[in-house]
């Protein structure tokens, strides 16, 4: 049985808030980010937190998800899907999963950079797993920085930890070297 | 350089002629004559002081840091940005990122120390915050950057320690910094066909600067207002 847990994504602004424990309240230890879980808070409830703990919203910068491709080895992920805006032709499809599949990073970035600036077209969604969880599951990230879920385990706070929600929340640069340099060695 | 060169031939003369005074004193110091030449000698040192005390003036008057802020788009270079949501599909990243360059021009002033000091107490920063609501700003990269903050609507930009060093290190010249920003909608505010302007403001703990702080900082924000033209369906 799969369970899906839908999270919406916030900055949170101070950092002098204490966090009172509510259900679907989770802030994360690293990033002074708040996910508030979608099946609990609705949007008058959303207005009256925004302001109780100073939250904006915020939107993933395009750049932010190549930076998650980029270092999509470092960061210890594996992408799966990429969704854009405007849907893609079938034989864009297969070109981009093919990529997808063999772990070509290069032709990925390459193929989204075709999108981005010939066809008008930004990432909506990006689809990876993380390494540390064993067995089948999914996490979403999708560009009004709604987090999605699948068979984690309940692993919120962890998962809501990590590097790759750093990147993609803007609150975090790999200081590695680009994984082109890195396949060199 | 100049002041210094202005300064120096003004002392030479005034040596001059108090030399050229004394000399005629011991020959003809009893004649009519000689003392019309004194009153003529007067004006001169006189006009010589009045020559040096203008060329104080404008270190006296010149405030000792100009702010201008530009903001452009950053794709189509304008001054204005058009934003549309239309289902799913909406302007693009890239088209609605707004470059914000804030340039310091440094000036010779003896009020250099003063500035600096009543910069390290009230500490001025800009807001960049959309003056009506309907849309957000928000970082444009990721990082740590300790002189930009993030407001609920909009970025901080700390400029008091910049300032401060700029008039320290250095007497005259021009600096700039430039930040960017993207424009995203505010989700639990959504609004239709707007025109809504981003106009950085000079603030001070929280509040509109106070207006005495633009007699030693000029802060001119007159035509750096970007325009934001947003549509939705």
């Amino acid at each position: 049985m799969s369970v899906t847990i839908k999270l919406y994504l916030y900055k949170l602004l101070s950092r002098e808030v204490t966090i009172s424990e509510t259900e679907g309240v989770t802030p994360s230890f690293e990033w002074n980010l708040l996910a508030l879980d979608r099946s609990i808070w609705r949007s008058h409830g959303l207005h009256s937190l925004e302001t109780k703990y100073m939250l904006k919203p915020f939107e993933v910068n395009q750049n932010d998800f190549d930076i998650l491709i980029n270092f999509s080895n470092d960061l210890k992920v594996h992408v799966l899907a990429i969704e854009f805006t405007e849907e893609l032709t079938p034989n864009e499809e297969d070109e981009l999963n093919r990529s997808l599949k063999e772990h070509n990073i290069e032709r990925t970035l390459e193929f989204i950079n075709n999108q981005r600036y010939e066809n008008h077209n930004d990432i909506e969604t990006v689809t990876f797993q993380y390494d540390f969880i064993p067995g089948y599951h999914l996490i979403n990230f999708s560009r009004d920085a709604v987090l999605t879920l699948e068979n984690t385990d309940n692993h919120v706070q962890n998962i809501l930890s990590t590097q790759p929600i750093g990147v993609l929340s803007g609150k975090f640069i790999p200081p590695f070297s680009s994984s082109k340099e890195a396949d060199r060695f | 350089m100049e002041r210094g060169f202005v300064l120096r031939e003004l002392f030479k003369q005034a040596i001059t002629l108090v030399i050229f005074y004394f000399v005629l004193k011991h020959v003809w110091g009893t004649e009519q004559w000689f003392n019309d030449k004194v009153k003529e000698l007067l004006f001169f040192l006189s006009i010589g002081i009045i020559y040096f005390i203008a060329s104080l003036a404008p270190v006296i008057v010149s405030r000792p840091v100009v702010i201008t802020i530009s903001q452009v788009n950053k794709r189509f270079n304008q001054s204005s940005t058009t934003f549309s949501i239309k289902g799913r599909s909406r302007t693009q990243d890239h088209e609605r990122t707004v470059s914000l360059q804030v340039t310091v021009l440094r000036k010779q002033s003896i009020w250099g120390v003063i500035c600096c000091k009543i910069l390290k107490h009230y500490q001025p920063k800009i807001a960049i915050e959309p003056a009506t609501p309907g849309i957000i700003i928000q970082k444009d990269i990721a990082g740590t950057r300790s002189d930009i903050t993030e407001t609920s609507t909009g970025l901080i930009l700390d400029i008091s320690s910049y300032l401060s060093s700029i008039i320290n290190n250095s007497p005259s010249g021009i600096f700039s910094k430039v930040i960017d920003y993207k424009i995203s909608d505010q989700p639990l505010n959504p609004v239709t066909d707007e025109t809504i302007h981003i106009i950085p403001n000079l603030m001070c703990g929280g509040r509109k600067a106070p207006y005495w702080l633009s007699s030693i900082i000029r802060y001119d924000n007159s035509n750096c207002g970007h325009v934001v033209h947003f549509k939705r369906g």
